[in-house]
């Protein structure tokens, strides 16, 4: 006999949704090809290396952020470890970061000898609270590293203030800000310096790929030697260059990163009106200001009237052909990348926050036709939550 | 003729291997077509899967570039104290284990072959954790007494393999020895994918712990490697790796028609000679190096100065401020061997640009250079 589970969810054996792709949770932007192949051709008619297409990238990045100076590295993380090994304190100490975060941030500090010291958050920013990192500043800090939101930056002034009065520098992770704002200015010239991504996933694809900003010239020439071989007492060479390939494709991109940040917001509000009328699912909002933010995530929390837990529904829409997620979830803190010597840290906000939120399938591979199927598809599961929940719930045995 | 008739890319280091435009057209419409560009994509496990049968490695784990290669191995090794390094040894590799928080110890090199020996490694430092042997294109080989000398102590063999990418010993391709071998694909190297390095190994394990290095988002693990870093290959340089070695053997053909050419223009000319690989070696050629005694130096500068980018082994201070992170140890040892090889050894360009008359031109050139420094200077 056939269950009700079995014809409503693609976890029980209904036809999935999605069967011809899998529904992402990046971006996957493509720039225009031909525009793609005519940068990139330098390379075959000048000399490989001689282009000129990383200068021209680092110059329009520059501008988009209204800095000084754009670093191209060859990915964000590899500009993280470039930036923690010569702006950090020595002798090695404590980085303040947070946990609500990518897992990949506390391995980077550890490059350069450094341990991660894990902070809560603001429940409204997701981003580091000031009165934690206040409370976690020592003589053993040698940095703050702050992550901006796709929501909200982090509380840079703040920050900045508690840089001053500790002589701890600030760096900001602005992987998920680029083309925001705060207080009207765009994210990358804040703190000692800001590190952002040009992952594929990202708002800007570079395949893979990341660049560093700073108003700081002393800090630009530095980070430049050291992410070309060159060493310094300062810090440690690498090889952290961007390929030329790479940039080229990225480079190919950025005119389209406004229509791009449009479109995410389009398929924002689209889940927004499907979703309006089913209890106990909220997408989460945006702050409504006069920042500009790139609406790169969709955020849905699931209330206690919805009758599935979060991460149930994660199962059932992962079955449907999405890569839906957990957002955060479990906080980095409390998985495997936290330093094995060390305990792990309360933090009430984080752990919070970590139990909330489904990051949803968006990007240039999510039409609002794939957004309707997977809104009715919640409304479904919403009606018949008493059939679902008992057949989640015999999976998972007594 | 001027050097201004010929491409100038023909006159820089590198060699500038790219895939013909049409194949790279190709591969990377299908990559957007596909949409998959980084995050292990099809190309990128395509290459993990078949780059150890083309160089006879059981495994590989294809990395961001050679730094992180050697970044990689280090950790994945666990390495700690010192490894000995030839003074020879690339700026990738030696940073490369500086990030992996060893020490680092030069050791001498052979003043005529340039290679490591096992009696230098032992004068180096009395704690060693593992050795590195510096390849090059005319002798891509592990010397015998350093492998001896490894295998008795059970210690680490790290193999720099960056520009030996095709190059063969005794019939069997650099790679299949054995040891941790880094491979590279920067636009330096004879098959150039803007950025790239392959590690590769025998030891299943071993394997797994690079791949685990590399990226945040494996499997779980019983032992995992602390800390890992982004260092995952993207699909754009997997894309060109694999086109670029559809066309590795006509590669090494036309650069090895190009030496032939050169060792007869340099032929009879006196001061400087070609550097050739053994009769046991089939070199990928990439490179074009000539032994000038006592004058590398000097040539260097006289060709610089008309436009000929030229390369000199580096000064050991330099290769020692290469390591040079406020509390990283390093040990400079003193260095005859590897001293002399800095005033013989020059590198000249030669590079998938070159043409019969651009290298025509290059040794002409050279023996004005030499004329001119043969010259008695003006009181």
């Amino acid at each position: 006999m056939t269950s009700p589970a079995s014809i409503l969810a693609a976890h029980f054996g209904a036809e999935p949704l999605f069967t011809d792709r899998v529904r992402p949770i990046g971006q996957l932007s493509a720039p225009p090809l031909a525009r793609f192949f005519e940068i990139v051709r330098r390379r075959w008619d000048g000399i490989p290396c001689e282009t000129g297409i990383i200068e021209e990238l680092e110059e329009s990045l520059a501008q988009l952020h209204g800095v000084s100076h754009a670093i191209t590295c060859s990915n964000a993380c590899i500009g993280l470890m470039a930036v923690i090994e010569l702006c950090a304190r020595r002798p090695a100490g404590e980085i303040i970061l947070p946990a609500f975060t990518y897992v990949g941030l506390p391995h980077l500090v550890q490059w350069s000898g450094h341990r991660p010291r894990f902070c809560d958050v603001s429940e409204s920013t997701h981003a580091l609270d000031p009165q934690a990192v206040r409370a976690a500043l020592s003589d053993e800090t040698a940095m703050v590293l702050g992550v901006h939101q796709v929501n909200a930056p982090c509380a840079v002034d703040e920050l900045a203030a508690l840089s001053e009065e500790f002589g701890v520098p600030v760096v900001f992770d602005g992987v998920h800000g680029l083309y925001c704002t705060h207080r009207g200015v765009p994210i990358g010239g804040f703190g000692v310096a800001e590190v952002f991504s040009l992952h594929a996933t990202k708002m800007l694809n570079g395949f893979e790929g990341g660049y560093i900003t700073t108003h700081d010239e002393a800090l630009a020439r530095a980070l430049r030697e050291l992410l070309r071989h060159g060493s310094t007492a300062d810090g440690l060479g690498m090889n952290g260059r961007l390929s030329e390939v790479h940039a080229a494709f990225a480079l190919a991109g950025l005119e389209g990163l406004p229509a791009a940040c449009e479109r995410n917001l389009a398929r924002l509000e689209r889940y927004r009106d499907r979703l309006a009328d089913v209890p106990g699912l909220e997408v989460f909002a945006y702050p409504e200001d006069a920042e500009r933010y790139n609406y790169e995530f969709t955020l849905v929390e699931v209330l206690p009237d919805y009758g599935l837990s979060r991460d149930d529904v994660v199962r059932l829409l992962l079955a449907e052909g999405t890569r839906a997620r957990a957002y955060y979830s479990p906080p980095v803190h409390q998985t495997e990348h936290r330093p094995p010597e060390q305990s792990e840290p309360p933090l009430r906000v984080t752990e919070a926050l970590a139990e909330r939120f489904i990051q949803m399938p968006v990007g240039e591979h999510v039409s609002l036709d794939d957004i309707d199927a997977i809104c009715e598809r919640l409304r479904l599961w919403h009606q018949n939550h008493h059939d679902l929940a008992s057949a989640l719930a015999s999976e998972k045995g007594p | 003729m001027s050097t201004s008739d010929h491409d100038p890319a023909a006159l820089r280091l590198g060699a500038l291997d790219l895939p013909d435009w049409d194949t790279f057209v190709a591969s990377f419409t299908g990559i957007v077509e596909r949409s998959w560009y980084a995050n292990n994509g099809p190309l990128v496990r395509q290459l993990d899967g078949c780059f150890g049968g083309w160089v006879g490695a059981d495994h590989a784990v294809c990395v961001s570039n050679e730094t992180i290669g050697f970044m990689c191995a280090a950790r994945a090794l666990d390495l700690a104290g010192t490894v000995v390094a030839p003074a020879s040894a690339s700026v990738a590799s030696l940073q490369g284990l500086g990030w992996g928080q060893v020490s680092v110890a030069l050791a001498d090199v052979d003043p005529i072959t340039g290679r490591l020996t096992a009696e230098a490694v032992e004068q180096a430092t009395d704690q060693v954790s593992a050795v590195l042997v510096q390849l090059h294109p005319h002798d891509p080989v592990v010397p015998e007494d350093v492998i001896g000398w490894s295998e008795e102590r059970e210690i680490p063999l790290l193999v720099d393999a960056v520009t030996c990418m095709g190059c063969r010993v005794d019939g069997q391709p650099v790679g299949s020895s054995g040891a941790i071998h880094v491979f590279g694909f920067s636009d330096a190297e004879i098959i150039a994918a803007g950025e790239g390095g392959i590690v590769t190994v025998s030891d299943p394990e071993l394997a797994r712990r690079l791949g685990d290095c590399r990226s945040f988002h494996v499997a779980a693990a019983a032992e995992r490697v602390v800390p890992r870093l982004n260092g995952k290959m993207a699909e754009a340089p997997a894309a060109q790796i694999i086109d670029g070695h559809a066309a590795l053997k006509s590669r090494i053909a036309r650069n090895h028609a190009h030496h032939e050419r050169i060792a007869r223009r340099l032929e009879g000319m006196r001061g400087v000679e070609l550097i050739r690989p053994a009769q046991n070696v089939r070199s990928n050629d990439s490179q074009l190096w000539v032994r000038a005694p006592g004058r590398a130096g000097e040539l260097s500068e006289r060709l610089g100065a008309q436009g000929i980018q030229t390369a000199t082994l580096p000064h050991p201070e330099v290769q020692h401020a290469r390591l040079g992170r406020a509390g990283l140890p390093h040990k400079l040892n003193a260095l005859p061997g590897y001293q002399q090889l800095r005033r013989d050894w020059l590198q000249l360009p030669l590079n998938a640009r070159s043409t019969g008359a651009s290298v025509d031109e290059l040794c002409d050139r050279l023996g004005h250079a030499l004329a001119d420094a043969d010259k008695p200077t003006t009181p």
